[in-house]
């Protein structure tokens, strides 16, 4: 279910197989949404670079990458102007706290582990896709920050 | 003069006692009698008739009247001799009428001779002449001996004892005359009478022996008998006399003198006694005696000799203390030079003779000398004298005193050697020892501290040690020693002290005050000690220990990298481990999900059970993530309350909980310093625990409890038995354990029960001992099979 036709997405992921299973998950979800997917940080910054603006609704941020990782990439975000306020979703294979504490201190607005289970993983992105940008706080405690699956 | 007296006599006593047998008549022949008569020694003169012409006249009587016989004879006597009419012719007449004769003795007359009037003295008889008639005087015969010569002289001795009388009476000494073999008191002056305590009128003519009775058994009356018989004079002084008189007996000291009197013909008379009372004299000497006997107690007291040498003839007097001083009995004479001899050889010359020579020059006599007794025995004596001088500065005596100081000097002696022995020690000693004034000036120091600087002795008395020191180390040495002067406290300083040949080397630098009775600092002794060698020990091994503080910290660096690494590696564990693991999950659900009805009952189970053994390999690859992160040394301490941990923890595990109906009770829980998400993670794994090992049939009851607890009433050896712990108890009533697995269970991979019985990678526990040991606190377990199992922490209270 989608509220809104056309949304668009980012993802940032080196890992083919969780680009698939993402894609394949969003689709089930959703099937008006855009996703734009970049195999590390220098591919998304190059993206967003090129079709931003318009600012996609959300950016999913895998943290280990190679060449430009999710922490330098969410530094050059957060620290670009025109790309301050768009929501960034960590979605990583980890779950450790530093990273975490880490994350939420550089601006991410969730953090997500990624599931081990293919529904999880879908009530995850749809979770993220029903969020209203508009409504929600900048900056979530940090115990609201977290969503485990 | 004796026949003319004999023959006075004979015919005064014929004249006297037969005058009828004095008759011319009588004579065998008158012209014999007249030759007689004529050359008589006596003047004689026959007078007739009452004119009394003179019938004849001796040359002696012519002599003695200086007339001529021609003058005389023939005439009357007046005639011739008219001066002597006024003397004689009443007695002529009488002895005419009365026919008695008569005896002139020393008849004074006066008589014109050798042509001028001449005071004669005779004796003489007038004897009557009896011729036809018995009854009737017919003439005189006068027979006379002039006696002028003896009259004057008599008169002479007369005047000379009146002198002699008066000389006595006013002479200021005591003299008395006694007179005569019976010793007849005749004169006694004042100063005799003040002796005798008598009146002259209750001695004079007096026996001595009947006014002084008491003088019997008293020497005095033989020794004046003696005088008396033997015509010498008798002296004696200071003769003890006992008189008697008013006031009773007294004692007497008196010097006297009996001196006889000797009469003209040298026969003695009497005794003149000349007495001097020296009573007082006596007795005051008595006293300085006394005095004198007082002082030499007390000189013996102080064991000194007295001696008083002239020195001119070397007669030396000595009190008796000095005879025993030289080792003789109190009352042995010995002369100086026999003293001199006593003397040891070895200081006769060189301190006694050069001190007495000294003395003669000076005046002041004084040495320390050895003495040799008979015994051999060498003793020291101290003289001191006093030189005195006649004319022209010429010694005449020394007096002085002699004193044995054996004693002392064998101390002095005693101390010299200690002393000595002292400094020979010092001396020998490697290290410096000195002495400075109160003031901090150096005035002693061992040969060592010469040795070692090179300095004379001098350079070091005069500036001390401080030109010895490093210029470095100068001011904090003279800054520290002026302190230590000025406070009283111990010098402690190492500094480093040149060498004779330039090189410095360290010394320990130290110094004692020595006090008085009264606390004031009497000296400083001090010592430095060569450390300069331990003191390059010292500096190399802080180099050793420097370096392998180094090697330390490297390894420390290597450790805390390895640390890093590992950290890393459990990243990469739990990011690069899981990555793949999660994919052939959710692949795996992905195949269940869309290929569902394509596969076999058998392929589902398959796919099950891989889903479950990948599952059990997250739980396990997270697990050993804990551990690891477990055991770093993370200080992220914290005020913590525990109850809100708790609250947290039963949260999370909310689902589970309400599943197996369990029940948790627990206490208040305390508020402490914790590094929270530890705690979180070790209340997780206890209650996990608890609610995971449930007795078949039974609801789990957790209960948490909380108290305090001294260490000593721990079952466990690492409590300290002097602190307070806190305890936190979880107590289940699952199935408990055999205890004798006690320690297994809280190791890493033990496991108690098969897999398929109670899930679980064996590492929950492990984790909750290694964050209970980050805490400095302790973990036990009690359990019983069957009944149930107790988990206590117990955190030290307090710091």
């Amino acid at each position: 279910m989608s509220t809104k036709p056309n949304k668009s997405i980012f993802l940032a992921d080196d890992d083919e197989d969780d680009c698939l299973l993402f894609e394949d998950a969003l689709r089930e979800v959703s099937t008006s949404t855009e996703l734009l997917t970049a195999s590390d940080g220098v591919e998304l910054i190059d993206l967003m670079e090129k079709t931003v603006p318009p600012p996609p609704d959300v950016i999913f941020l895998d943290l280990n990458m190679p060449r430009k990782n999710g922490f330098e990439c969410l530094d050059l975000i957060r620290q670009t102007k025109a790309w301050e306020h768009i929501p960034v979703v960590i979605f990583s294979t980890t779950g450790q706290e530093e990273m975490v504490r880490k994350v939420h201190e550089k601006g991410a607005n969730f953090f997500i582990r990624k599931p081990g289970s293919f529904p999880k993983l879908k009530q995850a992105i749809k979770q993220i896709l029903d969020i209203d940008w508009t409504k929600h706080s900048w900056t979530p405690a940090p115990e609201n920050f977290y969503y485990q699956y | 003069m004796d026949k003319s007296k004999q023959l006075n006599q004979h015919i005064s006593e014929n004249g006297e006692d037969h005058p009828e047998q004095v008759n011319l008549a009588s004579f065998t022949g008158e012209s014999k009698f007249w030759n007689t008569v004529k050359q008589a020694p006596v003047g004689m003169i026959i007078l007739r008739g009452e004119d009394f012409v003179v019938e004849m006249a001796n040359d002696t009587y012519l002599n003695i009247v200086d007339r001529t016989e021609g003058e005389l004879v023939g005439n009357s006597l007046f005639t011739g001799l008219p001066e002597v009419r006024d003397y004689v012719e009443p007695i002529l007449l009488r002895v005419l009428r009365t026919g008695i004769a008569y005896h002139g003795n020393e008849f004074e007359v006066t008589i014109r001779r050798f042509g001028q009037p001449e005071l004669c003295y005779f004796n003489f008889v007038y004897q009557p002449l009896f011729e036809e008639d018995p009854e009737k005087v017919s003439g005189i015969i006068v027979v006379a001996t002039e006696v002028t010569q003896q009259v004057l002289s008599k008169h002479a001795l007369q005047r000379s004892e009146n002198q002699f009388r008066n000389l006595v009476t006013q002479s200021q000494f005591a003299k008395a005359i006694l007179k005569g073999p019976e010793l007849v008191i005749s004169i006694a002056n004042e100063s005799m009478l003040n002796i005798w305590r008598r009146r002259l009128d209750e001695v004079e003519g007096k026996r001595l022996v009947d006014v002084f009775p008491e003088l019997k058994g008293q020497k005095f009356l033989a020794l004046l008998d003696e005088v008396y018989h033997s015509a010498q004079i008798y002296r004696e002084n200071e003769a003890i006399a006992y008189v008697d008189g008013p006031g009773g007996l007294k004692k007497h000291y008196l010097d006297f003198q009996y001196a006889p009197i000797f009469e003209i013909d040298g026969s003695v008379s009497g005794i003149m006694a000349s007495v001097n009372d020296v009573t007082d004299k006596v007795t005051l000497r008595q006293q300085f005696a006394e005095t004198a006997d007082r002082l030499s107690l007390a000189t013996d007291g102080t064991r000194l000799g007295t001696w008083d040498l002239n020195i001119q003839t070397k007669e030396i007097i000595y009190s008796g203390r000095m005879a025993v001083i030289l080792g003789y009995d109190e009352d042995a004479v010995l002369t100086h030079s026999e003293m001199r001899d006593m003397i040891h050889p070895e200081d006769r010359h060189t301190i006694v003779e050069k001190a007495f020579s000294t003395a003669l020059e000076t005046g002041v006599y004084y040495y320390e000398a050895r003495v040799i007794h008979r015994d051999q025995s060498v003793h020291w004596v101290r003289t001191q004298g006093k030189v005195f001088f006649g004319e022209g500065h010429v010694p005449l005596r020394m007096l002085g005193t002699m004193m044995d100081i054996t004693d002392r000097k064998e101390s002095e002696l005693a101390l010299k050697t200690s002393e000595g022995k002292f400094r020979t020690l010092a001396d020998s000693m490697p290290q410096f020892v000195w002495t400075a004034d109160s003031q901090g000036y150096i005035t002693y120091f061992n040969r060592s501290l010469l040795d070692y600087s090179g300095f004379s002795a001098e350079e070091i008395e005069r500036e001390g040690w401080l030109p010895l020191v490093h210029p470095d180390d100068l001011a904090e040495s003279i800054r520290l020693w002026i302190e230590s002067i000025t406070e009283g406290s111990e010098y402690l300083f190492e500094h480093r002290l040149k060498r004779a040949d330039g090189e410095y080397r360290w010394y320990q630098c130290r110094a004692i005050p020595q006090r008085r009775a009264d606390g004031t600092i009497e000296m400083w002794v001090g010592t430095s000690l060569d450390i300069h060698d331990s003191r390059l020990f010292i500096d190399q091994l802080e180099t050793k220990v420097q370096e392998r503080t180094q090697q330390l910290l490297v390894a420390n660096n290597e450790l805390v990298r390895t640390n890093m690494e590992l950290a890393q590696f459990a990243y990469v564990a739990s990011h690069d481990l899981q990555e793949p693991l999660r994919k052939i999950q959710t692949f795996a659900t992905r195949i269940l999900e869309t290929e569902r009805d394509n596969l076999s009952e058998r392929g589902k189970d398959y796919f099950n059970r891989m889903q479950a053994s990948s599952t059990r390999m997250q739980q396990l690859i997270v697990d050993l993530l804990a551990f690891s992160r477990a055991n770093v040394a993370e200080k992220d301490l914290e005020n913590t309350d525990l109850n809100l941990v708790l609250q947290n923890v039963k949260e999370q595990l909310v689902d589970v909980i309400q599943a197996g109906n369990a029940v948790i009770k627990s206490d208040v829980l305390p508020v402490r310093e914790v590094i929270a998400y530890q705690f979180e993670q070790l209340f997780m794994n206890l209650i996990t625990n608890a609610l995971k090992f449930v007795g078949p049939d039974s609801t789990p009851v957790i209960e948490i409890r909380s108290g305090e607890v001294p260490g000593a009433a721990i079952p466990l050896a690492e409590a300290d038995a002097n602190r307070l712990y806190q305890y936190i108890s979880f107590t289940d009533n699952g199935i408990g354990f055999d205890p004798q697995y006690k320690d297994r269970i809280f190791q890493v991979f033990q496991r108690l029960h098969n897999r398929s019985a109670y899930e679980g990678t064996g590492i929950g526990l492990a984790i909750c001992k290694k964050i209970v040991e980050n805490h400095k606190g302790l973990i036990d377990a009690v359990g019983k099979p069957g009944v149930g199992a107790t988990f206590i922490i117990y955190l030290p209270v307090g710091s």
